[in-house]
């Protein structure tokens, strides 16, 4: 935890207490400046009385708005109500109150990146069955591989209601399978349906995101077209979880509708190759569903680290991290605002990502043909004094181990060296 | 000094007006020109009452821009009730009444307080008090600089703290007592008898740094706030809080010691009279904020209307 000298927090509040009896800006004000509406000189100025006014600072921190409030606040009933009575407010409950929300949000992502991990799960499993044409199959084949998708099925950590289903309705699935085969014209449309459900079951966050859920969709009814005819098969079973994908069905045929022609495009690239070049392209659109952030919360939740000089990212505070960015040359130090995110390692390595990480770029920094070659050990970013947009960054100051500085003025383009 | 634009104010605010839809409150363009002219008077004085003339003749970039980021829909809504148009306040019930409450409830932690403090502020910006027949609304000082809302909350969160401050500090005093952290009692005050060349030095130290570096300093060292509240406040990233303390942690104190050295201490004196131990002053520090009774310090803000606008200028 960060310290200063004791003389710091003496002096801060008698500078303080010195300036009680000074007008407090208006509720109009400090409510502008809350919501970074403020010009530079207005925000400083507002800035200047709040580190002197503490009942200011406590003003602002109490009209923060609840965290997500307009997902909250149709929660908050009377039971919750009640649920607050106890203690008056005191600071311990700001703490409190933040806690629970982000708790849930944690809980929704890591529910998003379990899906990731599934479909990356799944995937290994497929060139066992490389010689698979598409989804139209005769009957008695896919029976067979019902059999051999399930031994596979069951040593992966699947959390699906339909490979818990599989087991049991194996004999149905034949007699289901001949009306399968009388519905092919329909079957690339269930089949997705069927993924589309599991996704659902799984974790609504990421069914909330188009693209990754049709990316996963699209993967997962190429790879499994196993559970393609089941999904029929529970339908026409009635059991507690069937009713469920019933239930989960109609819409979901409704919302998968692009999806199929994906799936052709991918079938016949299938076929035609002996499944590598799919399998590659599948496991591209994995990597990309994976990294996709999975919501703009998760953006904002993102935190960073240097380990071993690897950079690596974790969505869920701190608690899982997947690697972001892996150098030539050990990484040192990062610096970031909002999603633009700079980090420097040994022998001058520079990467800039305007997309929080997704995308790297190197950057060699260079004055007159001297180019940056210490280790950079710090990178400090600065931002635009135009607090109407505070996504402007101002300048970028790179330390070297040599004790260089240099800036760049536009995100790396050009550089002095002070 | 401000360059004439294009158009004439008045054309200008007429444009406003057809945006701010202030028409479906009865509110005429005139009216809502009067709520521009004391908006812009207020927060960009030199335009204004520097030359009174030219300005009522043409719009310049700055007023413009200053305009065009106003929530001018929300504005109409707002000084709409103030004027007392039953249908601006059927609006702003519908959109504001379940937020009010959510808002006390947030604010307040706490039921019964809640409902007492969202009713009280209801009726402030209903305008309960009656003057020359006319209603007095609170929503007459909402200027659309931010979103009605915030201005809701912050208002709201104002008044909190006027009301309930002392009894807050009472019962974390309590609370502290139940739980047998007597230490208000057992540590004696901070003395304040330290070197006058340390005091120097660091309040020369705190004045070098930015207003939004002291702000930060002040909200995580003597109120104890979150590196998330910080962030939030000041539109970081927590992270960029928590580098900015650290690197603020290491600037004061090479600042202190340079200042001291400056005052002709040795360099071992300096590094001396800053080698303390830190966590006896927070505490004696949080024990003395409990007990300190805050002064009513915010006065009622309709009795002071437009004087402040200078402190944030």
């Amino acid at each position: 935890m960060t310290e200063v000298p004791k003389i710091v927090h003496n002096r801060l509040r008698v500078a303080g207490e010195a300036s009680q009896g000074r007008p407090h800006p208006e509720g109009d004000l400090l409510a502008a400046f809350a919501e970074q509406a403020l010009n530079s000189s207005e925000r400083n100025g507002v800035l200047q009385h709040l580190s002197l006014c503490e009942d200011c600072r406590d003003a602002v921190v109490l009209a923060l708005p609840a965290e997500a409030a307009s997902a909250l606040r149709p929660m908050e009933t009377e039971a919750d109500h009640a649920a607050l009575i106890p203690a008056i407010a005191n600071r311990s409950w700001l703490n409190l109150g933040s806690f629970a929300w982000p708790t849930l949000r944690w809980a929704a992502l890591a529910a998003g990146i379990a899906v990731a991990a599934s479909v990356l799960l799944l995937h290994p499993a497929k060139p066992n069955r490389a010689t698979r044409t598409s989804v139209q199959v005769p009957v008695t084949s896919v029976a067979a591989e019902i059999g051999n998708s399930r031994s596979s099925q069951s040593s992966k950590e699947q959390a699906s209601t339909v490979a818990t289903d599989a087991p049991g309705t194996s004999p149905n699935a034949l007699v289901a399978n001949n009306q399968f085969a009388n519905k092919l014209a329909n079957n690339k449309k269930q089949s997705s349906a069927s993924d589309e459900t599991r996704a659902k079951l799984l974790a609504t966050p990421v069914a909330n995101q188009p693209s990754s859920a049709v990316q996963s969709m699209a993967v997962q009814s190429m790879n499994e077209n196993v559970e393609a005819s089941e999904a029929p098969t529970s339908a026409l079973t009635p059991s507690p979880e069937n009713t469920l994908m019933a239930r989960n069905d109609a819409p979901a045929i409704e919302k998968a509708k692009p999806v199929p022609q994906e799936i052709e495009t991918e079938a016949s690239s299938l076929q035609t190759s002996n499944g590598a070049p799919a399998a590659a392209k599948a496991m591209m659109q994995i990597r990309n569903a994976g990294a996709m952030p999975v919501s703009r919360d998760a953006i904002r939740n993102v935190s960073w680290a240097i380990t071993a000089g690897v950079l690596q990212r974790s969505l869920d505070s701190g608690q899982t991290w997947q690697n972001a960015l892996h150098a030539d040359h050990p990484l040192l130090c990062y610096a970031n605002l909002n999603d633009e995110l700079w980090a420097g390692g040994e022998k001058g390595e520079l990467f800039h990502s305007v997309d929080s990480g997704l995308t790297w770029a190197r950057l060699q920094p260079s004055v007159n043909a001297h180019q940056l070659t210490g280790d950079i050990t710090n990178i400090e970013v600065l931002g635009s004094d135009s607090h109407r947009d505070p996504h402007d960054v101002k300048e970028i100051v790179v330390t070297t181990s040599t004790n260089e500085v240099w800036s760049s003025p536009d995100s790396g383009k050009t550089w002095n060296k002070k | 000094m401000t360059k004439p634009v294009q158009s004439g104010r008045e054309e200008h605010f007429m444009i406003l007006y057809q945006r701010s839809g202030a028409a479906a409150y009865e509110m005429t363009s005139e009216q809502f020109a009067a709520i521009l002219t004391e908006i812009l008077r207020k927060y960009l004085p030199q335009t204004f009452s520097t030359n009174p003339a030219s300005a009522s003749q043409s719009c310049s970039q700055k007023e413009s821009d200053f305009c065009a980021a106003l929530r001018l829909e929300e504005l109409a809504l707002a000084r709409a009730c103030a004027a007392g148009n039953e249908r601006a306040w059927q609006d702003f019930i519908s959109r504001y009444r379940q937020k009010l409450h959510s808002m006390a409830v947030h604010i307040t932690r706490d039921a019964a307080h809640a409902e007492d403090l969202a009713d009280s502020l209801f009726a402030d910006l209903y305008g309960i008090n009656l003057r020359n027949g006319s209603r007095n609304s609170k929503l007459i000082f909402y200027t659309g600089r931010g979103s009605l809302e915030g201005w809701l909350r912050t208002v709201m969160a104002q008044e909190f703290i006027n009301r309930y401050r002392k009894q807050k500090k009472t019962v974390s005093l309590e609370e502290q007592t139940e739980e047998g952290v007597q230490f208000a009692a057992a540590i004696p005050e901070p003395v304040t008898t330290a070197d006058s060349r340390l005091e120097a030095a660091t309040d020369e130290a705190l004045a070098d740094l930015l207003p939004e570096d002291r702000f930060t300093l002040a909200s995580y060292f003597l109120d104890g706030r979150t590196l998330a509240e910080i962030a939030r406040i000041l539109g970081l990233h927590e992270s960029s809080v928590s580098r900015r303390l650290d690197r603020l942690a290491t600037t004061l104190r090479k600042r202190i010691l340079t200042g001291l050295r400056a005052r002709g201490m040795s360099h071992a004196q300096a590094a001396e009279a800053l080698e303390t131990d830190v966590r006896d002053l927070r505490i004696n520090l949080r024990s003395r904020l409990a007990q300190e009774s805050g002064p009513a310090t915010f006065p009622d803000s309709r009795k002071i209307p437009a004087q402040e606008s200078g402190d944030g200028e």
